[in-house]
């Protein structure tokens, strides 16, 4: 058997084998180790030792822990319980109101920060709680910080465009500028979509019930002032930083940390069990986080190593189909690869062979490029190797992955419909690169 | 004779819309018509099987078979591994003599020397070289010396960093994919990167408009295929000849694509792209050339055989110096009489 | 009834000193995250306020963090946080994933780890060799003390991933969940 055609076998058993429930990020590096030692011997334990390595170094997802930690103290010092309760009061009668905060702190984090490990998990620690208390919908929360944490890796500054910029050839600022309409429209979808759900059947999102003792109009007041105005000062000081162009992702988390720090002893709270709690949870979390993303990118490696990719891309290119087919083929394709890959193999080892062929078809490269990655961003939502519903189900082990599987298939169906609107409607890429003279 | 198909995948350190992943499809083209099929190779894009600082150590135990590298990323296994990729300034080797030392002045063989006592099985083939780097980008245009040490520089790390950092220079090191976001975030104010074509795919002229060409940081820059050495050693003559000849064939690819593309991406800037293209400013130079003299005595006195390359490879730049500059004076004082000349004829 | 499903203190006891070094380290390695609090408020600061930005803040970042994450693993492993997708498994007797879990132990996860930790010790050993510094910052740390750390965590997972077997071995005899120590 060729090697090619071990590393697509090899797709198979990493799906069977997430479902033997054992720690799946040992299983992608048990599945990766077994077909790898197949196609190169014992240097396939070389190659994992640098994959690890390579993480290890990797100073931009050192925000990972950075952010858990803002997320962890806050959440530890009470103060996102009495931003809940200052919220209950406020939203009061709005249905499925707290889908819609939670999606737009999504898009703002997404607007922030590209990374993926950190929105989710962070959503999930803050928000998964009160989603829980107020009887929302498990399967359409999941969905919406699942999918909304991925918002990240598309709208601006986002990694995965960072890194298909000079793959592509085209720079990075138009690709960005090009992706954001496209990221907002998702955005925009995921709302309209949780809203009309909670329209038709308000179960899925009910009226938040304020339970506290009765207040007088300045007691509430005074509770919605300092329940909410210092957290989200602090939570939009840190993703202004970034938005706002001062400093780096991993920057501005540590100084949210430090700032959250600041605010729990300013409300007297800083206190050693919950500092010790918040201490430990990061560790939990981001180990298991990065341990996860590791394992994913050795399997990756692995992957582009046995030269699977290139060998399906070739395959799929030499068909003679008229281009609107070749199109809608080389997405599903790039969607499918989504399931058991990240978007690393794909990118670098896929994107490379398809583009001559797209430039043959006469495409517009940005308007494709933008079109692979819409599609992409589904690899963190397609099992068997979802990360993103994975880093959810680490931080809110109640909900099942059942359910989180269940809410993530939905927002799966509006990005694909997203795709078809932009491959209806190019000018949603073009528009802003534009009129903003990064496209002539 | 052998019949044998030998298959191989080169793990690059640059991306796919880089000029220099292009030279390499070139090269791999190339092997696989002489060889008439019996050699085949992938190239692949920086970080599809290791990232660029582990590719010594993949080629060498064999995770690749093959890598494209500068060497200067493994400075910090032995210093002198910077040396066959950007030859410092002060030595006084151009790009031009840096290959002529290579082939002709012995460096071929202190390479080896260097492979062989770090213990890495790996056979080394110079085929870009690409030098000279730019200076790069600047937010507002300098003058001297004086007005640079005001701007947060991005430069490589190293010799060049370190020299920079002795000049009074604030420079920063940050990885490719990391020089617009933090340009666009004000980390830095100025940067520098491969050359104009590259420079161009990386986006730099839509956030700075100062350009300036002549900088010595690396004013030598090879790129080189690293091929694992029992699989070199599995290979029979002919295929050997064959990867040789077509090393050496993509040294001349190399030097006409940079006058080449570079030249063009100057154009696109200059009328396009309102990017101001600027003379360096004269105190540069011997600055430059001083600070980095102390930075490579430290090198050479703390290994001496960062101090046995760096010997030869100024005995070597004395040696051609008479020769070499008569003929740099005479090409530029060609280029401008005919430069003068068009002008004239244009009125 | 009662008696066998819980586990002898014997047995208590020696899963407690298995997992004692990944407790220890793991939880030392969490309050790294203090320091690296610390170290970027610092470079901010440095960078933002006084126009002079440190050359060490870069590699001291990925230090901290990443020998965070990776003395965190065998942790993670104790406390069970290595998600699984067990929703196929949670359906059957507490026996059949415990079944699963004993072969994968045995067959597959000490003999990876095993060469991981040996290639890990290789890897780190060259690096000690060649006095070994990272040139991709100004700053060119020295880097061995950083490619220990894989070594390290392989121990770690190698002495938790004992504790896990046996554990493992108790459910698959009882078909009763682990009780959850405090
Ligand atoms: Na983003
Ligand atoms: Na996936």
């Amino acid at each position: 058997m060729t090697d090619p055609m071990l590393g697509l076998i090899s797709l198979l058993v990493a799906v069977v084998g997430v479902l033997t429930g054992f720690p799946m990020a040992f299983v992608f590096i048990f599945v990766a180790l077994l077909f790898g030692f197949m196609a190169i011997g014992q240097q396939v334990f070389n190659l994992l030792t640098y994959q690890f390595f390579a993480l290890m170094t990797n100073v931009e997802l050192t925000a990972v822990p950075l952010f858990l930690f803002m997320g962890y103290v806050l959440e530890q010092s009470g103060l996102m319980d009495r931003m809940f309760k200052a919220l209950q009061m406020i939203l009061g009668g709005i249905k499925g109101s707290l889908y819609v905060i939670v999606l737009a702190t999504a898009t703002l984090f997404a607007a922030a920060t590209g990374i993926v490990g950190a929105s989710v998990t962070v959503l999930g620690v803050m928000a998964a709680p009160m989603l829980i208390r107020s009887n929302y919908d498990t399967r359409l929360s999941a969905g919406s910080i699942a999918a909304g944490g991925t918002l990240g890796i598309l709208i601006p500054p986002s990694i995965m465009l960072i890194v298909m910029g000079p793959l592509v050839g085209v720079p990075v600022s138009t690709l960005f500028a090009a992706a954001v309409i496209p990221g907002l429209l998702l955005a925009v979808v995921y709302i309209i979509y949780t809203i009309i759900r909670c329209h038709f059947n308000p179960a899925l999102g009910p009226a938040l019930k304020y339970d506290g003792p009765h207040l007088s109009a300045l007691a509430k007041t005074r509770e919605l002032i300092v329940g909410i105005i210092p957290i989200t000062i602090v939570i939009m000081a840190t993703l202004g930083l970034i938005i706002g162009g001062i400093t780096t992702p991993t920057d501005a988390a540590a100084t949210g940390a430090f700032a959250s720090l600041v605010l729990t002893a300013l409300f007297g709270r800083l206190k050693w069990k919950p500092l010790k709690t918040a201490v430990f949870r990061t560790l939990e979390t981001s180990a298991f986080i990065m341990f996860l993303i590791g394992a994913a990118n050795f399997f990756g490696a692995v992957f582009a190593r046995m030269g699977s990719g290139r060998l399906i891309t070739e395959t799929l290119t030499a068909l003679q189909v008229s281009p609107t087919v070749m199109l809608l083929l080389m997405l599903f394709m790039i969607f499918v690869l989504g399931g058991p890959l990240e978007w690393i193999p794909i990118v670098l080892v896929v994107v490379p062979i398809l583009l001559p062929v797209a430039q043959d078809l006469g495409f517009d490269m940005l308007w494709f490029c933008i079109l692979i990655a819409v599609t992409l961003q589904t690899s963190w939502l397609t099992p068997p190797l979802a990360l993103s519903s994975y880093f959810l189900k680490g931080v809110v082990p109640q909900w099942s992955m059942k359910d989180i599987y269940l809410g993530m298939v939905q927002f799966v169906a509006l990005q694909i419909l997203v795709v078809f609107l932009l491959i209806n409607f190019p000018i949603l890429v073009h528009w802003l690169p534009q009129v903003t003279g990064l496209l002539d | 004779a052998d019949k044998d198909i030998h298959e191989f995948s080169i793990q690059t350190a640059v991306p796919s819309a880089s000029l220099y992943f292009k030279l390499l499809q070139k090269f791999s083209k190339q092997i696989d018509i002489m060889s008439n099929g019996r050699l085949k190779a992938e190239v692949l894009a920086a970080g599809a099987v290791v990232g660029p600082f582990q590719i010594l150590d993949s080629v060498s135990n064999g995770v690749i078979k093959a890598g494209y590298v500068w060497p200067n990323y493994f400075s910090g296994k032995n210093s002198a591994y910077v040396l066959f990729s950007n030859a410092p300034a002060s030595t006084g080797l151009d790009q031009r003599s840096l290959v002529a030392w290579y082939y002709n002045g012995g460096g071929e063989a202190l390479y080896q020397e260097l492979m062989d006592k770090m213990h890495f099985n790996v056979k080394a083939f110079m085929v870009q070289p690409m030098g000279p780097d730019p200076l790069g980008w600047f937010k507002e245009p300098i003058e001297s010396m004086d007005d640079f040490k005001n701007f947060k520089y991005r430069s490589p790390p190293g010799i060049p960093g370190e020299t920079y950092k002795n000049m009074g220079v604030a420079s920063v090191a940050l990885p490719g994919g990391d020089i617009v976001p933090s340009a666009q975030r004000g980390v830095i104010d100025a940067a520098e990167w491969i050359g104009p074509a590259d420079d161009r795919n990386l986006g730099l002229q839509k956030i700075w408009k100062y350009y300036y060409l002549q900088g010595l940081h690396q004013q030598t820059d090879v790129g080189q295929i690293f091929i694992n050495g029992d699989f070199w050693k599995s290979l029979p003559p002919d295929l050997q000849e064959i990867i040789k000849v077509a090393a050496k064939a993509s040294i001349a690819e190399t030097f006409n694509a940079d006058i080449y593309d570079n030249a063009m991406a100057l154009h696109q800037f200059q009328d396009k792209e309102d990017v101001k293209v600027l003379d360096t400013p004269e105190d540069y130079y011997p600055k430059f050339i001083a600070a980095e003299r102390k930075v490579t005595e430290k090198y050479a006195q703390e290994n001496p055989f960062f101090k046995k390359v760096l010997d030869s490879q100024t005995e070597f730049a004395k040696m051609v110096y008479p020769y070499r500059s008569r003929i740099l004076t005479l090409y530029d004082r060609m280029l401008k009489a005919a430069h003068e000349q068009h002008e004239a004829e244009k009125k | 009834m009662n008696n066998i499903r819980e586990p002898a203190p014997a047995l208590l006891r020696v899963i407690a000193v298995l997992e004692f070094p990944s407790i220890l380290i793991g939880k030392l390695a969490g309050w790294l995250i203090l320091p690296l609090v610390g170290a970027l408020v610092y470079e901010v600061t440095a960078r933002y306020v006084f126009n002079s930005p440190t050359i060490w803040a870069y590699d001291v970042t990925y230090m901290l963090g990443g020998t965070l994450f990776m003395l965190g693993s065998a942790y993670a492993l104790q406390t069970g946080s290595h998600v699984k997708a067990d929703f196929l498994m949670a359906a059957l007797r507490p026996r059949w994933q415990a079944l699963i879990d004993v072969v994968l132990y045995l067959v597959l996860y000490f003999p990876a780890m095993f060469l991981f930790l040996d290639y890990g010790l290789r890897f780190a050993a060259q690096s000690w060799s060649q006095h070994e510094t990272y040139p991709q910052s100004p700053w060119m740390p020295i880097i061995y003390p950083l490619k220990t750390v894989i070594p390290i965590t392989l121990v770690l997972l190698l002495i938790q991933g004992v504790a896990e077997l046996i554990k493992a071995v108790w459910v698959l005899r009882n078909d009763a969940p682990f009780p959850k120590s405090e």
